[in-house]
């Protein structure tokens, strides 16, 4: 939060309310345009005032934020490798694919937890092991 | 054919020799304004840094240096040139709020190249897929394993789809060797994990990976696809 007349600037633009929760978060004051929101609910701003590389941001929905909830077609847009939002170009705005869940969930890196990816062989096994078997005693 | 011409009216329409020999004063001139070292001529001035100071050769007198120290002016310098950079804005992105990276990271097979019918693609049928092999064998890490089957139908089914994730270089060589974009590298920066084996990505994973990541793929070749 360097550059105190900015800090100020943006917290008198985006007003007190938002300004707290800013710096709860983010921990800068930014203020900017909503472009748009994704269907988790989080939203998405720009400010092309702001320096290179900082004028697209993200207000996550949930407390226990994480990159992984940001909806791939507004990635794009965050990782500035289209110009255009999702919600001004439907090409890469969400649609539905018919064997997708309606609700559809993010999928957040587990890594460490019960929900971790551990990999197995998608492969049948190319030996059979011998399975001893002990001949009846006569 | 003629030889080789030497005649001295030849070489001067060709611009091979000098008419008049450069005048002395002309390469005094050129001299003085050049800016780099030659041959010919003493060095231009400046083009050498010159010797540093002695302690006998210095200029300043014991009190300037003494008032120097104690008053520590040089510190107080380095920390106006701190104090400075609170009056500019940061540059520093603030991550999980703003992103900068533009580099397309982790291999995923798309799904549509697994429903894609690459029996035109083989050789004989009984050999590997083609297309898979080709991707197997260009990776220059080796992190990619691939296996196939045959379906009823005689056309091919990726049985084995390993790409081991802390070999993998990031070349893209992959990608560019397939021809139906059935491996393309995702956008995704977010899989770093805590332990490696979660790094050996197998068929289901980057099946999934893949139906989260191929709209934003579809929507970025499209947007790379009248520079193909």
């Amino acid at each position: 939060m360097s550059y105190i007349t900015r800090t100020l600037t943006n917290l008198w633009k985006a007003g007190l309310k938002d300004s707290w929760r800013q710096m709860n978060y983010i921990g800068d004051t930014k203020a900017g345009t909503l472009i748009g929101s994704d269907r988790f609910g989080n939203k998405y701003y720009e400010n092309n005032e702001e320096l290179p590389l900082r004028t697209r941001w993200v207000d996550y929905k949930l407390h226990d934020f994480d990159a992984s909830q940001i909806e791939p077609g507004w990635h794009a847009w965050m990782s500035y490798a289209v110009d255009k939002a999702p919600s001004q170009d439907p090409s890469i705005s969400y649609q539905r694919r018919p064997w997708e869940d309606r609700d559809a969930k993010t999928i957040p890196n587990y890594t460490l937890g019960r929900g971790a990816y551990t990999p197995y062989s998608t492969t049948k096994s190319k030996i059979a092991m011998w399975e001893p078997v002990a001949a009846e005693r006569k | 054919m003629q030889g080789p011409t030497t005649s001295t009216t030849m070489m001067l329409s060709r611009q091979l020799v000098r008419r008049q020999p450069i005048t002395a004063g002309a390469v005094a001139r050129i001299v003085a304004q050049r800016t780099y070292a030659t041959p010919s001529g003493p060095p231009p001035h400046g083009f050498r840094t010159p010797r540093p100071k002695r302690w006998d050769e210095e200029k300043e007198s014991t009190l300037d240096r003494a008032g120097r120290f104690f008053l520590m002016t040089e510190m107080f310098r380095g920390m106006y040139v701190a104090l400075e950079q609170y009056f500019r804005p940061p540059y520093t992105i603030y991550y999980p709020f703003e992103k900068v990276c533009r580099i397309h990271h982790t291999a995923v097979p798309s799904i549509d190249a697994f429903k894609f019918d690459n029996k035109h693609l083989q050789p004989e049928p009984t050999t590997g897929d083609i297309e898979s092999r080709a991707k197997a064998d260009i990776c220059p890490a080796q992190a990619i394993t691939i296996e196939a089957e045959e379906r009823a139908d005689g056309s091919r089914r990726t049985t084995r789809y390993d790409i081991d994730m802390t070999k993998c270089i990031y070349c893209g060589f992959c990608q560019e060797s397939c021809p139906v974009d059935a491996i393309v590298e995702s956008p995704n920066a977010e899989y770093s994990t805590e332990t490696r084996e979660e790094l050996l990505y197998n068929k289901e994973k980057l099946l999934a990976n893949g139906d989260k990541w191929e709209p934003e793929l579809a929507a970025i070749i499209k947007a790379d696809s009248p520079y193909r």
